[in-house]
This record gives structure tokens, sequence and C-alpha cells, in this order.
């Protein structure tokens, strides 16, 4: 009896010593992530509508900065569905077929990750610049479009360092489903468009619409290699980060705020936007297997 | 319809899985491939599916060369060990798939389509279960649905790999009767695969027994599989063992 109690004792004390460590380490996690993630943003709005809400719509709708806007809007339009539609072919090709060499493929995906987005921005200037190499071939056969210092690199480079987030995104889930139910699909008749379609996107649906939303999002805050490529020039080839660079450099700082503001403003949202699918998907409701059918199936068999 | 392998072979590499393999499948006939794990049984149902290439030998159906005929078009139904359901659509989508992707030229209408679900739900003994998810149901629900979307598409010939291996024990004899009856009704041509003994012995007319990727024996259940029993000494052996662990504790 004595034994028991004691037993039942240290249990509590384990217990309770458990959940004190518990405790501290989701207080510390709780501090670590509002320092260092949650402050910095909260100060960006702060500072931002210091000098009031007119301030604010005034240096948003500033001719530069509105243009800036657009463009980064036009480059997210054009760049997000172009690398979806490439990040789902290669995932496939990985995935689900044998096609030799796809998992080279894949490891060059990864390179927008690895480099420098500055090297990213002078890399495209050697192959698209006046002297570059693609020029020089489109030049002889008569194509003559600026490409750098112009919104076309801009899209190009933003297209570049974006690869990699709808592919890796979407690539775990893929190889995770295997290909039975694309097989069965098969054997049911379906052609490899309705099998695609009907049975394999709807599989990723989730990591993919979480894939878009960091490739959007990365694509309106992407600096350094745009910033390398586009020349700079106002009006025309500036996107949003760059707005921003070229506001606090002027002594613009309300402006620059406010142009932050916009940007971190696109990032939370793109955040709740993927939260709210993770969890729409995730929980929505299963209810468990019900196992009693099968007995009552063989009653009826 | 009358299935026939011819010479059937199968490499991966330098690895062997099939060498040589012949048998015939008359019609409305259930014959088994019975074999150990690894045999190249599963991969045989592959290559007869057209989900896999066969290395050498083809295969016909009602004297058909299928060869050049793709999975999607060799209209021949196939459960797979593990179901492989449509996890995203509901029981009825699931079985519906079959009919609901074929060409508009040759889709049946909503209503036919509608009724033919209605029909193998009912006869699979899950008419309640039709708006039901596949992660909702039970190994033995999941298997009939997997049936029934096989049987949707009135195959010629069907393909049943490993079908009762994921169940418990009371519900794999309850579905054994089931199928065998199914089959029987409908007249459907059908192959087996399974390592189990007394299964190939319940349900097929016919055995084939392989082993190392070549055919062993081809005959009757009873005649085959009353000779080829575990022998005498190993059982009584396992017996021994299992009793002297048991009361050791």
């Amino acid at each position: 009896m004595a034994a028991q109690i004691f037993i039942a004792d240290r249990r509590a004390q384990a217990r309770h010593s458990g959940q004190l460590l518990r405790r501290s380490l989701i207080g510390l996690a709780a501090v670590t992530v509002g320092v260092t993630l949650l402050l910095p943003v909260l100060v960006i709005f702060n500072a931002a509508l210091s000098h009031g809400l007119g301030v604010y719509l005034t240096s948003i709708f500033a001719a530069e900065t509105w243009q800036a806007i657009k463009l980064t809007l036009f480059t997210i339009a054009l760049v997000v569905p172009l690398n979806t539609a490439c990040a789902l072919a290669l995932a496939w090709a990985v995935s689900k077929t044998r096609v030799k060499g796809s998992t080279w493929l894949l490891v060059v995906t990864d390179l927008p990750l690895t480099v420098s987005p500055v090297v990213t921005g002078l890399m495209l200037i050697l192959l698209y610049g006046q002297r570059g190499w693609l020029a020089t071939q489109l030049h002889a056969h008569g194509i003559d479009i600026a490409i750098v210092y112009a919104v076309p690199a801009v899209v190009l480079a933003t297209l570049f360092v974006t690869v990699p987030y709808v592919a890796r995104q979407i690539l775990p889930q893929l190889e995770d489903a295997g290909t039975e139910a694309e097989e069965a699909a098969a054997t049911l008749g379906a052609s490899g468009w309705s099998i695609f379609r009907r049975v394999t996107l709807p599989s990723i649906k989730l990591s993919l619409v979480q894939g878009v939303i960091l490739a959007a999002a990365r694509a309106a805050g992407e600096f350094g290699a745009v910033s390398m490529i586009s020349g700079h020039i106002r009006g025309l080839t500036t996107t949003l980060p760059q707005q921003v660079e070229i506001l606090y450099n002027e002594y613009g700082f309300t402006a620059a705020y406010s142009v932050a503001s916009i940007l971190t403003l696109f990032a939370v949202l793109s955040l709740g936007v993927k939260a709210y699918f993770t969890s729409s998907l995730i929980s929505a409701p299963v209810p468990q297997a019900i196992n009693v059918d099968d007995q009552s199936a063989k009653g009826r068999g | 319809m009358t299935l026939t392998a011819h010479n059937i072979s199968k490499h991966y590499g330098d690895q062997q899985v099939l060498n040589n393999v012949s048998f015939h499948v008359q019609d409305g006939e259930l014959l088994t491939l019975l074999g150990p794990s690894g045999c190249g049984k599963s991969t045989m149902l592959r290559i007869i599916a057209g989900l896999e290439p066969a290395s050498g030998g083809h295969i016909s159906l009602n004297g058909e060369d299928l060869s050049q005929v793709p999975a999607a078009k060799r209209q021949i139904g196939f459960v797979f060990q593990n179901y492989a359901l449509f996890r995203h659509m509901s029981v009825a989508d699931n079985i519906a798939f079959g009919l609901t992707v074929q060409p508009r030229s040759r889709r049946p209408s909503r209503a036919e389509i509608a009724a033919t679900v209605a029909q193998l739900l009912d006869t699979m003994h899950l008419s309640d279960h039709g708006h039901r998810f596949p992660d909702q149901l039970s190994g033995g629900q999941k298997q009939r649905v997997a049936v029934a979307r096989a049987l949707a598409i009135k195959p010629k010939l069907l393909l049943l790999d490993e079908p009762f291996s994921a169940l418990d024990t009371a519900v794999r004899l309850d579905l054994r009767q089931r199928l065998k009856s199914i089959q029987r009704d409908l007249g459907i041509t059908c192959v087996l695969v399974t390592h189990d003994h007394d299964e190939a012995k319940e349900l097929s007319e016919r055995v084939v027994i392989m082993k190392a990727g070549q055919i062993e024996e081809v005959g009757k259940p009873h005649e085959i599989l009353n000779r080829r029993i575990l022998p005498p000494n190993f059982k009584r052996r396992a017996v021994h063992a299992s009793l002297s662990t048991h009361y050791s504790v």
C-alpha cells in the first residue's frame, strides 16, 4: 500500500516536472517567435501609420508606387501559372514515370535556392544583355527586343528565382501517393489526361495550393535578382521591393514603410490563405471507419 | 472470354521475374495463380492488365493479341491488393469512375450511370454507403467497392491481386464466398493471384502453381493441393515450438 502511494507520488512529481518543462519550452518558443518574427512585422505597420492614414494612402497611391504595384502583380500573374505548369510536369515525370534523367532535372531545379539572387541577376545579364549570348542569337535572327533593363528581365529573373517552390511542395505528396491509383484509373479506361485531372491533381491539391502561394509570395518579394537586372527605371521597371529601397534611400521613410507594409500585408495574407487551406483540408470531418458494418453485411449475405 | 498467355517472360535488368510462362483460362473460369511471394504471379497479372509490358511472349484475349493495346483500352477489371480506391471521391463516384471517363460518344447517360452504380452497390451490400468516402470504410467494405468499381466497366476479364490478404479471417471467409457467387452469377472469367492454399481450393476451377518465375504444375485444386501439403514433421515441429514457448513463461 505504502509502495503504491510512493509510486503514485513519484508519478505525480514526474508529471509535474514534465509539465513545467513543456510550459517553459512553449514559452521560450513563443518569445522567440514574437521577438524575431512578429515584432518586426508589427513595427512596420506602426511606422507606416505613424503620420496617419491620409499620409499612408497618399504614399501608396503615388504614381511611381502605383506603377510598382501593377508591375509586381503583372509579374506574379505571369510567373506563377507558368511555374506551376512546369512544376507539375516535372514532378509528374520524376514521381510517376521512369523517364531517365528526371532526377537530375530535379537537382537542377533546386539551383535557385542555393545561388545568391545577385548572382542570378548577373547570370541573366550575361545571357540576355546586349552582348549576351542569347541576345546575339536573337539579334542574328532579326529579333530585337529589349530584355535586360526592361519588363521582360523582371519577369525572367522572378521566374528563375521561383522555380523550385511549387515543385518542392508537390513532389513529396506525389511520391507518397504512389502510382496505384493512377494504374487503377488506367485499367478503368481513363486516358492520360483524365487520370491526371481526376486522380493525380485532386490528390495533391493541398500541396499545390501551398506551393502556388509560396511562389507568389516569393515572386512579390524578390529583390536581389530583379534589382540587378531591372535597371531601376522609375515607374517602368521598379517592383515593390525596389520601390521600398528607392524611397528609403531618399529619406522618404514613411512612404518606404507604407510600401513595405503592402508587401508585408501580402505575405501575411498568403500565409493566412495557406493556413486556411491546410486546416480546411486536413480537418475535414472524416468519421472513423465503421467496422460494425462488416458484421451486418455478413448477416444479410 | 478466353485468355491465353503465350511464353511470357519478364526481366528487370539482369533479374528474371518470369520465364516462359504459358497458360490458358477458359470462358467463365476462375483460375488461380498460386505461389510464394516473389514468384512472379503479381507481375504476370500486371502484364495481363497492360500495366507492365512483357519482355517476351504475348497475351491474347479471345484470340486477339493484346500486345499493342494499352491498359485503358483492354477493358480488363483489376482489383488491387490495397484496393487503390480514389480517396477524394465518394464510394458512388469511385464505382462510376470507369463509366464517367469514357469518351462522350460511348459514355452512358447520367441516369444510366446512376442506375448501374445503384445496382452494384446493392449487389455488394453497400447501398447505404454510396455517399461515404473510402477513409470512412472498413477493409471489407473497401474491398467490395474495389470489386464493384472493376465490375462497372463490364470487364471482359477480372483480375484479382491478393484481394483478401488485407482482411481479418472472418471477413475474409465471408467475402471469399461472396466473390465466388458473384463470379458464378455473372459468368465472368477471372484470374486470381494468391499465396493462400485454402483460398485457391475454395475459389478456383483450376490452379497454376508458380515458383521462381516458372509454372510448376497446372490442375484441379483438390488434385494438386492435397498432394502438396507441408511436410508433416515441419508442422509438428512448429506446433511443438509454439507450445514450448507458451508454457515456459
